[in-house]
């Protein structure tokens, strides 16, 4: 049995958005979706301020809510504990968008990548239209369409359903790293096998400190923080009176 | 004192009126399946609008006439059995208008088949369709019953649990969500429960006087005595309503959280000073002043006032669970705004409203739903 | 010493091959639902046949190319599907950047498939220009748009006019010189153009006039103990920032790390210190941080020496005798304290700076202490100014004092490359060309005002931006035929209303682009160009992490329209075009472009793009003379891996060996005082009147000296109460990302912006000051231009400052980039209320420290 987790190394993260865009090219996210997301805060008075990223993602919780409440079972736990989804199932209700304490389900509110489908040249004749460039190169809908994205799950997921990370799992059941994981440039993403004691996620979850988000709702997430994005070091003082 | 042979220009116009609704609904929906849920105003942190509310205020409604139709039978006060035939009717017409909501709420509604190949016990949302769908018979079973005048009491026991099984269960689907805690815990279940017998008898009353009004029936004394019984039994609900929905209130204001404290946004909105004062406070008020609980105009002012109230609390209740949005989509939605509903969302209410009208109208026209007591 | 970017992943990933051997990896989700209802399969069961294929689901390969979205140039790998490029990433064979890929390289992809490209030439039907004209352009064939342009430039031959001819170079590649050099010279023209002016060049004049290096550099970061950025923001933007992002980790570990610059940057965020300082005052913070250093006793002995009895002798306000002090490697600094350092303390720098005493102390004290593993990496942000050449020496020269420089921890230039040029052109100049050739520039390049120093030499830089002014002046001469490629200095330049006048003057404007961008509203004829990551030909030259590398693009797929590459194929057909018409000199000069494997002479211009790059590759790929570096067994061994590394840094081999006029570590510039003096002696005239000319402070031998120099901001700041702070975003790539719905949908991953946004970011200070809320549409107005965009109240912004990205403000381009092509921007172009000044000394566009600004509210 594998227990799929990852560990998201905020001191070697430098915020840049790789893992959010490189989701979307992987899994061919439609306009205004994104799986891999983020959180950003600033804190303090100029020039006392801080700004703190932490790159968010589905959770795989143990004890998923969008699972449990998922009236079709089309959310369900698979393997290695991941999180999936049928689109074959869902009845798009959105339950599970409500259930989620994490916010990382997206709806399908309409036809996907509609601006790829425009017929609309900016330029008459010299310039073509979204929908031509797809035809013109044979790509699904959008002309970069990754067809490997399509092994097991929906490669563009319709119009009325839900979405949402599912760790890369036509990656994954290749041997190969989640595609985020795979794209951070600073190697701040890991991904392992929390099962495995000699993994390098179960290494680092013992070795470091971490915090997973709302940890209080008892929903056993699988992406495990550790460390600071921020550094600054201060020279040890006790205040005054 | 049918109404077979009372056939008026009122009644076309009626039925004409209904027909463009309905109309306009089938359009809607040609439209929705095809264009997708995007029409809404809804997006990917205010996730339910309109039709949803729709579908619970009618669910709700549904659930309170089911309470209506079933108590007299369940408890045996013969004197209410007269009130029966039209309180199945009104509530089999109130959960096909909330089943259509859902139809027009779901993103992908016939993938619902899946609901029996592929079912999730630990889902209320899954309870829910089941206890529809045994509803939905076990209503058609006794509505066909009343008319042969036979009062089945396992029936409408079984009615009456489904009623409140309903009722709460739809409330549990907020109230499981412990990711929200505005929606969290035994209060919404429970609120859902009594804003359910509220909304039903409200409706019933509302429903039968109007009927009275237009077919200029006699209201003849003991007639009134039992309405009046009503209105005071509709009193203390609407005041448990009243008590139930304050304390909501000023739970989540006191509270220093931004979470709980989600309320103080809608606070001095005109949808929740609505549903206090006109919706809850006056008709209160209106009620437990005998001449105006007596007086006709008395009951069916403050019984729409309810209803409008119950809609408003429907919609006031889901919206408040959303209003913080959840970890990073937090960016996607950071001002707090009241969205304002499309002409879409409004014709799916309308459409569901005038189906539930319809099916009662012909109901009426057709069976003898003013019962006497047996 | 060096570290190879290491991929922790390697670890991971390796673990899921070494698992259980054989599982069923997901379950099937429901019985026969996908048919039934026609949706989409669920997760299939599936069996894993680990070692035999574990890549069994691999649909496309990787095929080697390099990313242009900015100068870090990465060697990448293109995902190619069924003839499709899907991803990208680094390349795991460099030694510059691995497999690491920054943000911005993904979004190379849209941008190939984008809409807006141009897909046929296509010509001006509208003989209005302007920025109101459209100009209704028409597609036409490449040979009516090569017949066209190969007539104009003979009609200026047979006029004796080819120094009416002029070629802008925007976005290049080192195939540039076909098109750049070679063709303008072989017509006949000074008039070769390129961009560097507007870049980051002025950067370069501190390390050439301190180590005699006019170069960017790489930062040996992973051996520091101390990094100070100086408006350098590696993780978002400047060079390698593929590499930065892969070790900052790294850095962090073992380096305390500081950022100077107004606003709070992305590698702010992360820095133990940020120093928000004043616009401008780079050079206060730079000189009193010398001082400190010196006084503390912090300078690295073994580089720069010591006084001779061992005691420190430098305090404030103290004069030191030269003779007591011995250097080493490094020459002129005690006269350097004594004319600038000696009362630049931090008291005095905290007023000009904004920045607490405390502060510039402890940066200062904990920089030094960290000597010889410190770094100073000056960015554009001190440089790019308009007195940013002494900006510039300040900072570098403080890695000097901390001998960082050519030093493991330090400040390093790029390896040695064995690249070759282009075979020579002198023996195919007529007459006509070798006239046309010499007579002055477009740009006025030293001209008295114009010194350019690039090199020590006067009029050796370019002046980008002037050619504008050159133009519409007619001065030296009037522009006839201009063709640009890659290029938009109607957009890139600051002050861009002067290029919408300077092209709509010039009668027959040629563009080469991918799509039509503000320069190209005013163009006659249009070609469209080949994209640079995925259909192309050519190599870059790029470093980091101690090497060097050579990295090829390649035409990874089939060409989606009828396009062509600007720099190898255009030329050639334009060459034959000329050929046609009696001057073949230029199609003879390329046909000497030999296939070095074969020795055949190019026949078409595919020929000639694939010869040109094997020729200049030559010595990298052929066993047989190979000088140094990766070894390859021949072009296809090199072409498959698509880089070439360099041998490894050689540390302080340039100690005593640099090539200034000393061969020292000049903090006294004997080789800058040289290049003045040529300049001033060229002119007839002074040093001082020299820099008096070009708005310099200093006069006598503070000119030859890292100094504090005012900043010279454009405006009245009682009208124009605050300073435009303008900076990078790290999704841009140049200025081209913008039409890319990724690019607005994931804006807000630079600090304080917001997605589909252009934002002014204002401290709240300032508004409340100035009546500003968060969401207000609001005018920036300077001196000479306004824009239009959304305030954004924040608080990494200095109060007194705006701060905002460059990127965005197209009114053409494309239907995302634009709100309304050809007609309404979307957002504001920083250069439209940038005044067009300069750094003359280095002859680079002033984008920083220079425009002061009001705010309206819309």
């Amino acid at each position: 049995m594998s227990k799929y987790a990852m560990v998201i190394d905020l001191k070697r993260c430098t915020g840049c958005g790789g893992c959010i865009v490189a989701c979307k090219n992987e899994n061919n996210l439609s306009d205004g979706i994104v799986w891999s997301s983020k959180i950003t805060e600033t804190v303090g008075t100029f020039p006392d301020v801080r700004f703190a990223y932490y790159p968010t993602l589905c959770n795989h919780c143990e004890n998923a809510p969008c699972v449990s409440g998922c009236p079709t079972r089309a959310l369900y736990k698979g393997e290695g504990g991941l999180t999936l989804h049928d689109p074959g199932k869902c009845i798009g209700c959105r339950y599970c968008m409500g259930r989620c304490p994490y916010g990382v389900i997206s709806f399908n509110w309409e036809n996907p990548h509609p601006a790829w489908r425009a017929r609309t040249e900016t330029i008459a004749q010299g310039t073509t239209s979204p929908a031509q460039v797809a035809e013109q190169v044979g790509g699904e809908v959008i002309p970069y369409y990754n067809p490997e994205s399509a092994e097991g799950y929906a490669g563009i997921r319709p119009r009325g359903v839900v979405e949402k990370c599912h760790f890369c799992a036509h990656r994954v059941e290749n041997e190969q790293l989640p595609y985020c994981v795979e794209a951070c440039p600073a190697d701040a993403r890991i991904f392992g096998d929390l099962d495995d004691p000699n993994s390098e996620v179960s290494k680092l979850v013992k070795k470091f400190k971490s915090f997973r988000l709302r940890e209080e709702l008892g929903t056993e997430p699988k992406v495990f923080y550790i460390r600071e994005f921020n550094q600054g070091k201060n020279s040890s003082t006790k205040g005054e009176v | 004192m049918s109404v077979k042979n009372n056939i008026s220009t009122k009644y076309f116009v009626w039925i004409a009126v209904l027909a463009i609704a309905i109309l306009a609904g089938l359009f809607t929906t040609y439209k929705v399946l095809t264009n997708g849920l995007g029409l809404y105003s809804a997006n990917d942190v205010i996730v339910w609008t309109l039709p949803l509310a729709s579908y619970a205020f009618f669910s709700l409604m549904s659930a309170g006439l089911a309470m209506v139709a079933s108590i007299p039978i369940v408890f045996g006060i013969d004197r209410y059995l007269p009130l029966v035939k039209r309180a199945v009717v009104l509530s089999l017409a109130a959960l096909v208008a909330a089943l259509l909501s859902t139809f027009l709420e779901l993103g992908t509604p016939w993938h619902i088949v899946a609901y029996f190949i592929s079912p999730n016990p630990r889902s209320s949302l899954w309870w829910l369709g089941v206890l529809y769908l045994l509803q939905f018979v076990f209503l058609v079973t006794f509505f066909v019953k009343s008319t042969n005048g036979k009062y089945n009491k396992v029936i409408s026991l079984i009615v009456f649990l489904l009623a409140i099984a309903i009722a709460s269960t739809l409330g549990s689907t907020f109230g499981f969500v412990e990711a929200r805690s505005v929606y969290y815990g035994p209060f919404i279940p429970v609120y859902f429960l009594l804003t359910a017998f509220l909304t039903g008898l409200a409706v019933f009353m509302l429903t039968t006087l109007i009927f009275y009004q237009i077919t200029k029936a006699d209201f003849v004394e003991e007639v009134k005595t039992l309405y009046d019984e009503l209105g005071k039994a509709f009193s203390i609900i609407l005041g448990l309503s009243l008590i139930f929905f304050v304390w909501m209130t000023v739970t989540g204001l006191y509270a220093y959280s931004p979470e709980y404290n989600s309320i103080k946004h809608v606070f001095g909105s005109l949808p929740y000073q609505f549903a206090l004062w006109l919706g809850l406070v006056v008709p209160l008020t209106m009620m437990i002043i005998p001449v105006i609980r007596q007086s006709r105009w008395g009951k069916v002012v403050s019984t729409a006032l309810v209803v409008l109230g119950t809609l408003t609390i429907s919609n006031i209740i889901i919206e408040l669970g959303m209003t913080v949005p959840p970890g990073p989509r937090i960016t996607q939605f950071p001002e707090l705004a009241a969205p304002s509903y499309t002409v879409w969302e409004w014709l799916v209410f309308v459409f569901a409203l005038a189906v539930a009208l319809l099916i009662y109208t012909l109901g009426e026209r057709y069976f003898e739903l003013e019962g006497s007591a047996e | 010493m060096m570290k190879k970017p290491e991929n922790r992943n390697e670890a991971a990933a390796s673990e899921l091959k070494s698992g259980v051997s054989r599982r069923s990896f997901l379950k099937l989700a429901g019985v026969g639902t996908g048919a039934t209802i026609g949706a989409m399969s669920a997760f299939k069961l599936r069996s894993l046949a680990l070692a035999e294929n574990p890549k069994s689901a691999a649909m496309g390969e990787w095929l080697p190319t390099t990313c242009q979205g900015c100068t870090s140039w990465c060697s990448k790998q293109a995902y190619v599907v069924n003839g499709r490029a899907i991803k990208v990433r680094g390349n795991p064979n460099s030694k510059v950047n691995g497999v690491a890929s920054c943000v911005r390289a993904h979004l190379g992809v849209p941008q190939m498939y984008d809409p807006d490209r141009v897909k046929t030439p296509m010509k001006r039907t509208n003989p209005n220009k302007g920025r109101n004209e459209d100009p209704q352009f028409v597609p036409i064939s490449w040979d009516e748009a090569l017949e066209t342009i190969a007539d104009k430039i003979m009609e200026l031959r047979d006029n004796g006019e080819t120094h009416k001819y002029m070629l802008m170079r925007g976005r290049y590649t080192y195939m540039r010189d076909i098109i750049y050099d070679r063709m303008t010279k072989i017509i006949g023209s000074p008039n070769n153009i390129s961009h560097s002016a507007i870049c980051a060049e002025a950067e370069k004049f501190g390390p050439y006039y301190t180590e005699g290096e006019w170069t960017y550099r790489q930062y040996d970061v992973v051996n520091a103990n101390y990094v100070l950025m100086w408006g350098a923001d590696p993780l978002s933007a400047n060079r390698q920032v593929s590499y930065y992002n892969s070790v900052w980790g790294d850095v962090l570990e073992n380096a305390k790390t500081a950022v100077v610059d107004p606003r709070l940057s992305a590698s702010a965020a992360k820095s133990d210190e940020w120093l928000p300082i004043k616009p401008g005052q780079d050079g206060a913070l730079a000189v009193a941080m010398a001082h400190v250093i010196l006084t503390e006793g912090l300078w690295y002995k073994p580089f720069v020496g010591d006084f001779v009895d061992g005691v420190n002798q430098f305090a404030p306000g103290k004069t030191v005798r030269e003779e007591d002090f011995e250097e080493i490697h490094t020459s002129g600094l005690v006269k350097w304290w004594n004319l600038e350092l000696k009362d630049k303390t931090p008291e005095w720098a905290a007023e000009l700076t904004g920045l607490p005493v405390e502060q510039i102390r402890r940066v200062a004290i904990d920089y030094g202490k960290a000597a010889p593993h410190a770094i100073c990496w000056v960015g554009g942000g001190p440089a790019m100014q308009p007195r940013g050449a002494y900006g510039s020496m300040a900072t570098h020269a403080l890695n000097g004092l901390v001998g960082s420089v050519d030093n493991v921890g330090g400040t390093l230039k790029a390896n040695k490359v064995y690249t070759q040029s282009f075979p020579g052109y002198e023996d195919y100049l007529d007459e006509i060309a070798k006239e046309g050739k010499s007579h002055k520039k477009i740009d006025q390049r030293g001209t008295k005002a114009f010194p350019s120093l690039k090199k020590g030499k006067s009029g050796k830089g370019v002046v980008t931006n002037n050619a504008a002014d050159g133009i519409i002046n007619e001065d030296p001469n009037e522009i006839k035929v201009a063709i640009g490629y890659m290029n938009n200095f109607a957009f890139s330049a600051p002050q861009t209303e002067r290029w919408y006048r300077a092209l709509s003057k010039i009668p027959f404007v040629v563009h080469l682009t991918t799509n039509a961008s503000e320069f190209t509203w005013f163009a006659d004829i249009v070609l469209p160009a080949t994209h640079h990551m995925f259909e192309k030909y050519g190599y870059v030259k790029s470093f980091a992490n101690g090497y060097r590398q050579v990295t090829l693009l390649t035409p990874v797929v089939d060409r989606i329209w009828d396009t062509y590459t600007d720099e190898t194929e255009i030329p050639w057909m334009l060459a034959e075009k000329l050929a046609e018409r009696g001057f073949d000199n230029l199609l003879r000069h390329y046909q000497s472009y030999k296939d070095p494997e074969t020795g055949q002479a190019p026949a078409n211009a595919q020929e000639f793009a694939l010869y040109a790059l094997k020729h200049a590759t030559h010595k990298l790929w052929d066993p047989a003379v190979h000088e140094g570096g990766d070894k390859f067994n021949g072009w296809e061994e090199f072409l498959a891996t698509g880089v070439w590394n360099s041998d490894p840094y050689p540390f302080k081999k340039r100690w005593g060996a640099m090539k200034t006029e000393t061969g020292l570590f000049e903090f006294y510039s004997e080789t800058l005082k040289h290049a003045l003096e040529g300049h001033a002696e060229k002119h007839e005239t002074t040093v001082d009147d020299i820099l008096k000319t070009c708005n310099y402070q200093a006069r006598g031998e503070m000119a030859f000296i890292p100094h504090y120099e005012e900043p010279a901001l454009a405006g009245d700041e009682g009208e124009y109460p605050l300073v435009l702070v303008d900076y990078k975003s790290k999704l841009n790539r140049e200025g081209r990302s913008a039409n890319t719905s990724w690019y607005q949908e994931l804006r807000d991953v630079d600090p304080g912006c917001e997605a589909w946004e252009d934002v002014a970011q204002f401290n709240p200070i300032d508004g409340k000051k100035f009546g500003i809320q968060s969401g207000d549409k609001i005018k920036l107005v300077s001196v000479t231009g306004k824009l239009e965009c959304t305030a954004k109240l924040w608080e990494g912004v200095r109060p007194g400052t705006v701060a905002k990205a460059y990127g965005q403000g197209h009114w053409a381009y494309g239907r995302i980039a634009a709100e309304k092509f050809g007609k309404k921007p979307r957002g504001g172009n920083n250069n439209d209320i940038i005044p067009a000044d300069y750094d003359r000394l280095s002859g680079s566009s002033a984008f920083y420290a220079n425009a002061r600004v009001r705010v309206e509210k819309i």
